[in-house]
């Protein structure tokens, strides 16, 4: 009987803490949203394979299929932003990106991505910029670029 | 003349980085490195011998210029003290024009010209520059500093071409053209054992490079390959080393596993060197060279690597007993081999500078820098090296 009661009195403590727990998730927004990418509207794509985001971002394409250059957009590499897109979304570490860009800017062959300074930033310039992709937080889309999805 | 004139091309450039609001598609970029070093005997770089030297120091400045998007225009002029084996003369490392002529989302090919780099093992192309490199010597097996010039760029043409599929990224490059030899007494005294009276020069040679990359990099293969050829014109019938060339063909396969927090790398293969004329009988000589190294990530900061690298100059007589009983500069057999056990640290402190320590054990001197230790009689066959690195770039 008394194991009964403590086991019940548990449980509503777990009901009561589930709703707090998730309200303190909410309010750390670096950890709990979700990275989108985004492009310019005028090249009128939706959707991209893992393999071609890869090349995009380790600036191995350098053109859209409509003859566009391809003008990627990254954070500070060393922000939580950056390093969430690099796992998460490319599905590779932070430190092959720049292995690859510092290969290509070093031995000529190539350029390293544009960096901006804040998500507002990110969604001004990939808005303004013909061929521009970046990425941003989920509550940072909006109508002024389009979010692609990425399909593996 | 030729020094003030790069320099002052370096002044303009960033005079114009700085003072204009440059077009999205130029960049500007560059590095500098310091690495005081010192050993318990032998001198590397500098007079290192229980002294800590300061003349081994790196610094370049590179442009890259988009006008098309199928068109890239890029040039990096450096220079590099290393002791008596290398003055700091500011060179051109590479100037180039690049040309795709297919460039669709999965597959890219084109050509550049100019003065290229050459495709050779995961790090040739970036040798110099810290921050692309685990560590502040690469593996002197494959990465010989001691002939840095001729190993590093050429003048010629290089094809490439990469394709991507569900197997994962393939690339492929091959450079022709002829060898630099700008400094053609460090060339020399590499490849002929001294700085002869007369002239060692680059001839049409090849070198290409295969490159395969699974799961955005996880896995990464490579194999390079190709043969160099150089020229020893002497200075007249007064020089002691008559007329010859030397054909150096190497065969190098790389290998690379990378988690986030480990990598794995391994680069191995033969170096063979041929030689004929020079008043001797034709020779061949093949060489092994070979490293396993693993880096461990601590934190985004903080690495460590570990690794052991072995050169036989000499396959058939690796440890040099042969070749020391019949040298006629008298080379000590340890001259013929080198095992160098090394292990380091590296701090990223932000992507802009990074400090590094290392120390290698070292059995075998068959890459020690020759202009640093001229009297082979003074060259000892167990030593150690530390060093230490503070390196910027922007």
């Amino acid at each position: 009987m008394q194991y009964h009661t403590a086991m019940a009195l548990h449980y509503r403590l777990y009901v009561l803490a589930a709703p707090l727990v998730m309200a303190a998730f909410a309010l750390i927004p670096s950890s709990s949203i979700a990275q989108q990418v985004i492009v310019n509207p005028s090249l009128g794509i939706s959707q991209l394979d893992l393999p071609t985001l890869r090349a995009i971002f380790g600036m191995r394409m350098l053109e859209w299929p409509n003859g566009t250059r391809v003008i990627p957009f990254v954070m500070d590499p060393s922000s939580s932003v950056h390093t969430r897109f690099a796992k998460e979304v490319l599905q590779v570490f932070p430190y092959q990106l720049q292995q690859a860009w510092d290969r290509l800017v070093f031995s000529g062959t190539g350029q390293a991505p544009l960096v901006v300074s804040s998500p507002a930033e990110m969604r001004r310039r990939v808005g303004q910029t013909p061929g521009g992709i970046g990425y941003v937080p989920d509550e940072y889309a909006s109508d002024s670029v389009f979010p692609v999805e990425v399909v593996e | 003349m030729y020094r003030g004139a790069c320099a002052l091309g370096l002044a303009v450039v960033a005079e114009i980085g700085l003072a204009m609001e440059l077009p999205q598609s130029v960049q500007i970029h560059g590095f500098a490195q310091l690495n005081p070093i010192s050993t318990t005997a032998n001198n590397f770089f500098g007079k290192t011998e229980d002294n800590v030297s300061l003349e081994f120091w790196e610094f370049g400045i590179n442009g890259s210029w988009r006008p098309s998007k199928n068109l890239l225009v890029s040039a990096q002029l450096a220079s590099r003290r290393a002791g008596l084996e290398d003055n700091g003369a500011i060179r051109l490392d590479y100037a180039m024009l690049s040309y795709s002529f297919l460039d669709s989302p999965t597959n890219q090919a084109g050509f550049r010209v100019g003065r290229v780099l050459n495709p050779y093992g995961f790090y040739n192309e970036t040798r110099d520059v810290a921050f692309t490199r685990p560590s502040i010597l690469l593996p002197q097996s494959i990465y010989f500093d001691r002939t840095r010039d001729l190993a590093l760029s050429g003048d010629g043409v290089q094809l490439f071409a990469q394709t991507r599929g569900d197997l994962g990224d393939f690339g492929f490059q091959v450079n022709i053209g002829q060898p630099r030899t700008d400094d053609d007494s460090r060339t020399e005294r590499a490849i002929l054992g001294t700085d002869f009276p007369g002239e060692l020069k680059g001839q049409p040679s090849v070198l290409g490079r295969v490159l395969y990359e699974r799961g955005g990099g996880r896995w990464r293969f490579g194999v390079s390959s190709g043969s160099i050829r150089l020229h020893y014109n002497p200075h007249g019938p007064i020089d002691p080393l008559p007329d010859g060339e030397s054909h150096f063909e190497p065969l190098i396969f790389s290998a690379q596993y990378n988690t986030e927090k480990f990598s794995l790398t391994t680069e191995f293969g033969q170096r063979v060197f041929k030689s004929t004329g020079f008043g001797q009988p034709k020779s061949t000589t093949t060489g092994e060279s070979g490293y396993i190294e693993g880096v461990y990530r601590f934190t985004s900061q903080w690495e460590a690597f570990l690794r052991y690298d072995t050169l036989f100059t000499d396959r058939d007589d690796r440890y040099g007993n042969i070749f020391a009983a019949e040298d006629r500069f008298g080379r000590p057999a340890h001259s013929r081999f080198a095992k160098d056990l090394a292990l380091g640290v590296t701090w990223r402190a932000n992507s802009s500078l990074l400090l590094r320590a290392e120390y290698h054990y070292v059995d075998g001197t068959a890459w020690l820098p020759i202009a640093d230790n001229p009297d082979f009689v003074d060259w000892q066959r167990y030593w150690s090296i530390l060093a230490f690195q503070m390196a910027v770039r922007f």
